[in-house]
């Protein structure tokens, strides 16, 4: 199922609570295919939340959530390429074994991108992954994810903890390697590093949707940059 | 899916249950090391302590199935692992399969090792054992229906390890809820023990139910069990056997839909 004019994700009346805390409220979104959109807030604006809610990392909430027309389940876990903001590798693993792994359990795979991408960071196959740094784990795990051929890519948080050459190499791997009838979207609070790359902005405060629009849009009205904006809606 | 789902699940779980092996078998080998006919109580205190290893293998083992289901369902390792293209049902099968057979696994070991021991301070194997008297034994076992007493029993274990599995499964999808969170090895805990309740109870009432038919029984074969009679009794045995058996799978399906259900609808990965 990819028809173009479906949307890459629809989000309807979705709500979430962690006990009494709202995490999401009454959220409705349309994200559209072919699109880098930044998903952007503070902490604990409920980016986070959203994002496992698309990938099927928390199946108890209320509203109505699709990927390409479909609820989620196994069948869009094929179409999502998620990016955690956490090392989500065993620690028996090298990084040869994860490349098997995503080879293996994806159809949308390229491992000899993946390995192309490997040996461009200087990193061994068969070294194992809890022995790399936090910075090249997060590369690898970018090139992992960049290496399908996905309808939707997620990435939460993947400018975090990183320098910034480290990070102009993940924008730019996220530039080179999606296609573009996929969809990208990058939850950050690193406004200016990324707002270069953005189609559309999200803006979300205290879990609900205070913004969703155009970049170039959003600049014509406002004459803003969505730095200037950002620091505008979520000034304390 | 469901085969590569178990290929990892295996690839990620072997080096923990070959420690638990070679650790039974060295021990064990380790009693024949010291089987000295001068200083027997030597051979017996290592003796001894291949048993203290055989329990800590069953502890072991079942602290292993429950932990590799946290660590990869629940822990960070569920953010690679639930988002893999698999449904629910492929992710809990891949996982319990593969714990029944480290389970199966590990008793065959046990049985080996306490073979061994036997070899060891016995020498059973080392005695005769003619052909002839195995083959009026596998027959006698046949006319008298304990052919299918043993299929029974072997069909009650293996039911009964999927349900072991799975309370564990159960237990930890129960822990893992947002309202237990708090009190995870609590929740945990409690929950194996309404299961182990609930089940003793329906086992108590089955076994009420059956007690006059119990009775009709024990009076026919007061007088002991007559040779023409015996595949009658066998019969009977292998009826209450498969009631049990019937039972087992009961449980284990319905801890296996209670898991697939809580990680369906009520999964939240911290």
């Amino acid at each position: 199922m990819n028809d173009k004019n479906m949307p890459a994700a629809t989000i309807k009346n979705l709500s979430k609570n962690y006990g009494s805390f709202a995490a999401l409220k009454d959220v409705n979104l349309t994200l559209p295919k072919g699109q880098i959109i930044g998903l952007l807030g503070p902490n604990g604006s409920g980016k986070t939340t959203l994002i496992k809610i698309l990938t099927g990392l928390i199946t108890n909430y209320r509203g109505d959530v699709q990927i390409d027309g479909q609820a989620i389940g196994a069948s869009t876990k094929a179409l999502v390429s998620y990016l955690p903001d956490r090392n989500y590798f065993a620690d028996w693993m090298r990084a040869k074994d994860a490349i098997y792994l995503f080879s293996d359990m994806y159809r949308d795979f390229n491992a000899s991108k993946s390995f192309q991408m490997l040996e461009r960071l200087g990193l061994n196959s068969e070294q194992k992954i809890k022995s790399m740094s936090k910075g090249m784990i997060d590369k690898f795990q970018l090139c992992l994810v960049m290496s399908r051929d996905a309808h939707l890519y997620i990435l939460d948080e993947p400018l975090g903890g990183v320098d910034p050459a480290a990070r102009d190499f993940i924008l730019d791997t996220v530039l080179k390697n999606y296609s573009e009838d996929s969809s990208v979207i990058i939850s950050t609070h690193l406004i200016s590093d990324v707002e270069r790359i953005f189609d559309t902005v999200i803006f979300l405060k205290q879990g609900q949707v205070m913004l969703c629009d155009e970049i170039d849009a959003l600049r014509e009205k406002t004459h803003k940059s969505v730095d200037q904006l950002f620091r505008e809606v979520f000034k304390c | 899916m469901l085969g590569r789902l178990m290929k990892y699940e295996f690839k990620s779980t072997y080096r923990e249950f070959l420690g638990i092996y070679c650790a039974l078998i060295i021990s064990t080998l380790l009693t024949w090391m010291v089987d000295l006919p001068q200083l027997e109580v030597v051979g017996y205190i290592a003796s001894i302590c291949v048993f203290a290893v055989i329990v800590a293998a069953i502890v072991i083992m079942l602290m292993s199935i429950l932990g590799a289901f946290n660590k990869r369902v629940y822990g960070r390792e569920g953010y690679l692992n639930m988002t893999l293209p698999a449904t629910v049902h492929q992710q809990v099968l891949a996982r319990l399969f593969v714990s029944v057979i480290w389970c199966l696994i590990t008793i065959i070991v046990m049985i080996l090792s306490f073979l061994l021991l036997l070899q060891i301070h016995g020498g059973i194997f080392t005695q005769e054992i003619l052909l002839p008297q195995v083959t009026d034994l596998l027959k006698a076992l046949w006319e008298n229906n304990v052919i299918l007493t043993i299929i029974l029993l072997i069909g009650c274990g293996l039911a009964s390890i999927f349900g072991m599995v799975l309370s564990l499964y159960s237990a930890s999808a129960v822990a893992h809820l947002p309202f237990c969170r708090r009190w995870k090895v609590l929740a945990g805990i409690g929950t194996l023990f309404v299961f182990a309740i609930v089940e003793s109870r329906i086992l108590w009432l089955i076994a009420y139910a059956s007690t006059g038919w119990v009775e009709d029984i024990g009076q026919r074969f007061s007088n002991g069990v007559p040779t023409e009679m015996v595949p009658e009794y066998v019969g009977y045995i292998n009826l209450a056997i498969g009631v049990f058996l019937l039972l087992a799978v009961v449980f284990a399906v319905a801890k296996y839909f209670l898991t697939t259900y809580l990680l369906s609808r009520h999964m939240e990965l911290e």
